[in-house]
Parts: structure tokens; sequence; C-alpha cells
């Protein structure tokens, strides 16, 4: 397939400009639904534009400190978002996973390395000066970002993330690896960093944690007034945005769409009949499955492991120390857990599901993703357990709708919800015996 | 399996039956604790100078059934993790006291967890394995291998003393210097021994007692160098990637014209590459021999892997390197186009072949590399014309 068949980078932030103007039209939707997909345009735009704004792109991993691209004036990329949002516009992943295949790596690994791969063979992935990834949280993220760096043999930088961070010793080694991007991303776009511009983005990012936090307690509310279209709307602000003042105007403006919602008595379904969580990711490859949770169900989905703050998130403690705050920050980001012992994976998502009055749970096993499964058993043990809540495994290629069909996946849905709503747990925790 | 060497045939009968063979048996009845561990950057020296057995958890020459693991871990995590819980879940590992592992992948990661969770022994670590060879990571993983020399010493009830780190040092560098001697007897045009004979020889250090294993090692190496013995096959063979267990394996690959005279392998090359510096405090020693002597691997990022393997098969002078890796392993997945390439562009012919752990060779692997084999026998022939 010659590049010209493949959306660019332009090309999707053409296709999201139009898709974030269909969804001004829908009735019935979320204002914050809308300005999430306005986001994600704005996000791929400002990657389109670099070259002639002269700006630098770096495409880099999960939980990367976006504050100190964005004090620097460059643009992140992150590697995973690009793909999911391909597939959202309606990019065929199989394309790029045959391309991919073609060139030796083999079908079990990632999809979302296999997609980048095929972009960048494809020629159509989108053009990066530099490459920044951490140990966090999976084997094939860093593979992924290290296999861009080798194709376009550009300059990378890896920050070796420890395992047990709440330690003094480990919390310094990674600070001094923050201080080492640093050096590495001046060295190479010829800019010194401005601290005073570094504390101010480290500010508006910790102003972005707290008001997710906020949202958190409305989406725990029973019913809750969040519906789908915007449950993931503070996972990408925090997680894209961090340090940005985007991320901060969205949440605040969420965070007000949800109080008038409350005061107005809107709610995301009604009735609630069901309140689910996530216990690794939500659909990337079929995000019209939350709605028809909804919709069909009365199914709300109330939290995803992966975009939770961990406990009260107060990670900046010296407002004069901008980086030791960003190596804080990792202690309490969104989904790390992932990447720490598993108990601590394990007692994070007991306390969504006890907060956000979960009925049920759904994982979703990327086929390419083993931190995930191979935590499944525990969490679902747990969850049953000690809390009596069922979860439902759906096997899929999370980029691909064509390895799990909705047909088939509605259909363990509808199993599903009969199963819990016919548990004696369900029944007690609804008063419904 | 079968083997003229005395000493070899000794270290197979001690320990067997896998995995809790005579040997541990016999360690046991001196109420004497066994610790697991199952990677190998992860210092077995801090654990043999508590006066334990660090024993290397895997799997061995027999296919592993996969129910048990198979309805704890979903499939789609790598045939090692769930061989080796497979057997957990079977208590063929109940004869041990502790399990330390390093979340050095997804899977070692997991193990900890699961087996924590399921199966807690009286002793349980997990000890973080820098993925950067800088000084800082030195100083951050001398830390914290000191932190676990405490929390290991808590457990016997004495500190582990320095005196006793140090002859622990010394066992297990004279075992290096043995494996050391042992590969250069593979180096010679006709070796005197097989890659199936030297597996079973590298899994014997992590199951029995040191100072047993460098006896049985030096009369080993004695009665290889006395032999005389020259295998005469067409082609050297060299195995990268995945740990291999099952010498069932390289035998049924050995059964063709081809010797296997080295590796690149965790369990082989990597165990023994180097030695710790015995002038340097104990602990620092360990830390700088493990982090910086150690050839890289796919899960230190930015790594000299490729540049390794070439070098060592011009050392070994082999026709063609194997890499071999197991579904699911997302470290050497990710390196595999990129290490063919790399031996492309230097005119290194590569085989790559998929191993499923818990499985006997099966003919689809003999197919290939037969195949493999003709091909390096015509480019020969080609090359001499």
């Amino acid at each position: 397939m010659s590049a010209t068949q493949f959306m660019t980078v332009t090309d999707l932030a053409g296709r999201l400009h139009m898709a974030v103007e269909g969804l001004k039209k829908k009735p019935g939707l979320m204002k914050s639904g809308v300005g999430y997909l306005k986001l994600v345009e704005d996000y791929v735009q400002a990657v389109a534009d670099a070259p002639k704004n002269g700006k630098l792109v770096v495409l880099h991993g999960t939980q990367m400190p976006t504050e100190i691209f964005y004090a620097m004036d460059i643009v992140p990329l992150f590697n995973e978002l690009y793909s999911v949002v391909l597939t959202m516009m309606g990019a065929p992943p199989h394309v790029l996973y045959d391309l991919s295949a073609e060139n030796g790596l083999p079908a079990t690994i990632c999809a979302f390395n296999r997609s980048m791969d095929g972009l960048l063979l494809n020629g159509a992935a989108p053009e990066v000066d530099l490459c920044a990834w951490h140990g966090s949280s999976c084997d094939n993220t860093p593979a992924c970002l290290q296999n861009v760096a080798r194709t376009r043999n550009v300059p990378t930088f890896f920050m070796d993330r420890p395992y047990k961070i709440f330690h003094d010793h480990t919390v310094a080694y990674w600070k001094k690896q923050h201080e080492e991007l640093i050096e590495f991303l001046e060295i190479h776009s010829g800019k010194k960093m401005d601290y005073d511009r570094l504390k101010e983005a480290v500010d508006l990012s910790y102003r972005c944690t707290k008001l997710c936090l906020e949202i958190d307690r409305y989406v725990e509310m029973v019913p809750c007034p969040m519906s789908n279209e915007a449950a993931f709307g503070p996972f990408l602000a925090a997680r894209q945005f961090g340090g940005h003042i985007k991320a901060v105007e969205y949440l605040e403006g969420l965070r007000d769409e949800l109080k008038e919602r409350v005061a107005k008595g809107i709610v995301a379904a009604k009735p609630e009949r069901f309140r689910y969580i996530f216990d690794v990711s939500c659909p990337y490859y079929d995000m019209g499955l939350m709605e028809l949770a909804q919709r069909k169900y009365g199914a709300v989905v109330v939290g995803d492991h992966i975009a939770r703050w961990r406990g009260t998130a107060e990670w900046l403690t010296d407002p004069d120390d901008p980086i030791g705050n960003l190596a804080n920050k990792q202690q309490f980001n969104l989904g790390n857990e992932n990447y720490q012992p598993g108990v601590e994976w394990r007692d994070q998502v007991l306390e969504m599901a006890q907060k956000t009055r979960a009925d049920a749970a759904i994982f979703f096993n990327n086929m390419g993703c083993r931190t995930g499964s191979s935590m499944n058993r525990i969490l679902k043990d747990n969850l049953e357990k000690k809390l009596g809540i069922p979860s439902l495994v759906i096997d899929c290629d999370i980029l691909d709708p064509t390895y799990a069909p909705r047909a088939a996946t509605e259909e363990q849905m509808d199993r599903f919800f009969e199963m819990v709503e016919n548990s004696a747990a369900y029944k007690a925790r609804r008063n419904l015996q | 399996m079968n083997t003229s060497f005395e000493a070899l045939g000794e270290m197979i009968r001690l320990t067997s039956p896998f995995p809790e063979s005579v040997t541990v048996k016999a360690w046991k009845a001196g109420a004497r604790r066994v610790i697991g561990f199952a990677y190998l950057a992860l210092p077995e020296e801090i654990i043999h100078a508590a006066e334990m057995l660090p024993f290397r958890v895997s799997g061995d020459n027999e296919p592993l059934p996969m129910e048990l693991a198979d309805s704890q871990l979903l499939p789609n995590n790598c045939s090692v993790l769930r061989g080796v819980w497979q057997q957990v879940a079977e208590e063929k590992y109940g004869f041990l006291d502790g399990m330390v592992n390093s979340p050095v992948c997804d899977g070692m990661r997991r193990l900890h967890d699961n087996w924590l969770e399921f199966k807690k022994l009286p002793y349980m670590d997990i000890v973080y394995y820098p993925r950067k060879a800088s000084e800082d990571a030195l100083q951050m993983y001398l830390v914290d291998l000191e932190r676990w020399r405490e929390r290991l010493s808590e457990f016997r009830g004495q500190r582990i003393r320095d005196k006793e780190l140090i002859r622990s040092i010394a066992l297990y560098n004279r075992t290096r210097e043995l494996m050391q001697q042992f590969y250069e007897l593979r180096k010679r045009d006709r070796p005197p021994v097989t890659g199936a004979e030297t597996l079973e020889m590298l899994k014997a250090a992590g199951r029995m007692p040191r100072e047993q294993y460098n006896e049985l090692l030096e009369q080993l190496l004695d009665e290889v160098k006395r032999s005389g013995r020259e295998i005469k096959k067409g082609k050297r063979l060299m195995i990268a990637g995945n740990d291999i267990h099952n010498s069932n394996w390289i035998a049924a690959i050995e059964a063709m014209d081809a010797v296997v005279v080295t590796d690149e392998m965790n369990i082989g090359t990597r165990y023994f590459w180097g030695k710790v510096d015995a002038n340097l405090p104990p602990m620092e020693g360990i830390a700088r021999h493990y982090l910086f002597n150690r050839p890289q691997e796919a899960m230190i990022y930015q790594t000299n892997r490729f540049e390794h393997i070439f070098k060592m098969a011009k050392d070994y002078k082999v026709d063609g390197v194997i890499a071999e890796v197991i579904p699911y392993c997302a470290p050497l997945e990710n390196d595999k186009p990129w290490l063919k390439k790399e031996m492309d562009k230097r005119g290194m012919p590569v085989l790559e072949l998929e191993l499923e752990y818990s499985e006997r060779p099966g003919g689809q692997m003999k197919t290939r590399v037969e195949a493999f084999l003709e091909m390096l026998h015509n480019r020969a022939t080609a090359t001499a014309a």
C-alpha cells in the first residue's frame, strides 16, 4: 500500500475537525464529549503544524512528563494515542499489521507497536525529530519507541524508571533521569530550559490532577452524572496535556458541566441498572460499546483503573522544585500501578470498585498485552471474593474491531449483565432481595 | 540424557528428578533452606552467602502440560511464565522456602505477583535490575541489593557477613572461570562436547550446592580435555534468544549435520561472562559485575546486543545463528526483525525460530533447521567455487 492511500497526520487532523463539527450537531451529548474530541483534534493539529511552526516533535511513550515538553515548546506525540485516533477515524489497522508482519514483527506483540511499525513502513507515520520513553509500564511500549528511533534514526532518550518508586533513593534516581531528559532536549533543540516556565507548567499539571480528583467525586455519585462520551476526557487531558492550560480549561468545563447536571438531576442512564469499571483499559477498537452498554443495559462506566490517580495524589511538595515535583508525580500517576508490584494494582482496583460502588468489571484483554493478562486472575478473584463483583474478560485487539466483532461482544455482554443482575451480591447491593 | 562423561552423568543424576531432586532432598534433610530465583541477573552469591541453596526455577526436558497454568494466566502470556506456573500449581515447587525475582519483563514481574497472591512462600522478594548501565543506576542498584541483603539476613536470623559474601564470590568466580574454559574448548574446529551436553552442564549450576558443582565441573573439564573426543559435524551453530532448558531441542538440532558451539542466552554465556572484581567491597563488586560485565540483553534499552552476538559468532567460527523466540516474549520479539537485519548486514546467516517453551521439539522445527543447514551448505559450496 502506498503512502497516498493511508491517512497522514494532516489527513487525520482534517478528519478530526469534521468529526468535531459533526458531533456538535448530535443532540443529547455532553458538551464535554465534544470538548474531548476537540482536544484530540488540537493535539493532532499541533503535530501536523509543527514543521511550519518551526517546532520539534518528540514521539514518546506512556507516562512521560509532558510538562517538560510543553515548557520547552516541543510538541509531544504519544505513539499509542496516535494509533488509537487513527483507528477511531476509520483507518484499518490490519493493513498496518500486514505490513509489519511482512517485515518480521511477530503478530503476538502489542497492537500499538504493530500499528506504528506499519505506519513507518508505509511512510505515513508522522515526522518526528526525537524519541523519548521510559520503562513504564510494559515491555512493548519502550520497544515500540526504540523501533521508531532505529527506523527514523532520530536521537533518543530512555528514562530508567525504578520499580519500587516510593523510596528516597529511587525517587532521587528518577529525578536525575528527568534532569538528564532536559539536558537531552536542550542539546537537540538548541534551547535552554526556562525554569520559570517549567514551574508554571508543573503548577498547571498539578491543578489538572486536582480537577481530575474533583471530577472522580462526581462520577462516584449514584446515579452517575457522567455520560460515556465524556468518560475518558480527564484521562486524555491529564495524560496528553499535563502542563498545558488546555487541560485545565477542559477539566474546569467538565467539572462545571457535571455540577450543573447534578443540580438538574441529569444522569447518564435512567434507570441506572449497573455501574461497571474497567480494570485495565477501555475498548479503543470500538468505543461505541460503552454507548451500547449505557443505552441497552443501563450500564454506566464509573472507573478505569488506568485513568485513576493514586490516593489523594499530593505530588506537588515543594513549589520551588519543579523537577522534584515531577519525579514525585510518577508515584501517583494515572494507572502507574501497572508497573508496580501487583498488590498495589490489586488494592487500587479494589479501592476504585468500592468508591465507585461498582457492580461489575470488564477486562478487555488486548491480545498483545501481557501486563494485564497476567494480572487478570488476581484482579478477578479479589473483586469476586472480597466485593462480590463479577468480571467479564473480552479477548480483543485493542485497535482492530475485526478481532472481536460487535455482535459477538454484544452477546457476551448480554449474558454477563444478565448474570450480574441475578447474582446475590448485586441484589444485596441494590436492596432487591 | 545419555552422556559418556562421568562427571556430567553425576550432575544429571544429582539434579534428577526435576525439580525436587536427590540433591534438593538431601539439602532439605539437613534442615537447610532453598530459595528459588528465575532471572539470572539476580546475584546468587547473596543467597549462597546466607547459607541457602539458590535454585533456578525453570522447566526441564519433559514437556509441560499447561491446563492449570492456562486456567490461571491468560494464554497471551509467554510459555516460560505459564510453564513455571504450571509446576507451581502442581505443587512441584513446594520444597522452596522462598522465591526472589526481578521485574525485568512483564512475565517475571507477574510470576512474582501470582506466586505472592496464590502460593505465598515464607520468604518472597523482588529486586529491581536497572535498565541502564550507568554510575547513577549502579548507586541505586547497590542500595537495592543492600536492602535485599538485609531482608534475607532477617529471614536467616543472622546478618550475611562480608566474609561470607567474599567466600561466595570466590566460589562463583571459580564457576565462571571453569565455564569459560569449557566454552573455550568449543571453539576448536572439532569441539569435544555437544550443545545438548553443555546445556545439561549449565542447568546443573542452578540446581545444586555450588561447592559440589564446582568439583564436578572441574572433573568434567578434565574428563573432556582428556577424552580426545572430536565431534565431526558439517556446520557450527549458535543459539541466540530465550533461555532453553530442554536439551532435547538442542539434541534434535544436533541429530542433523550440525553442532551447537555457543549461545547468547542468560543461562549460557551471559551467566558466566566476566568476573566479580574481588578487590572491591563485596556488594559493590557484585553490583558492578551484574550491571556492567554481563553482555547486554534485549531488556536493556539502546543495547549493544547485536554487536555482541556477531562478535561471539565470529569468535566461535559459527556458520549460522538460530535466533529463537518464545511467543509473547515482547523484548525479544521486538528485537527479531532488527537482529535479522543486523546479521544480514554482516553476512551472518540467521534462522528465525519460534519455540514453545513447554513443548517437545516438533517436526516443523526439524524441517526448518534441515533447510537452514542445506542453505548453509549450498552457500559454502558457492563460496568455495
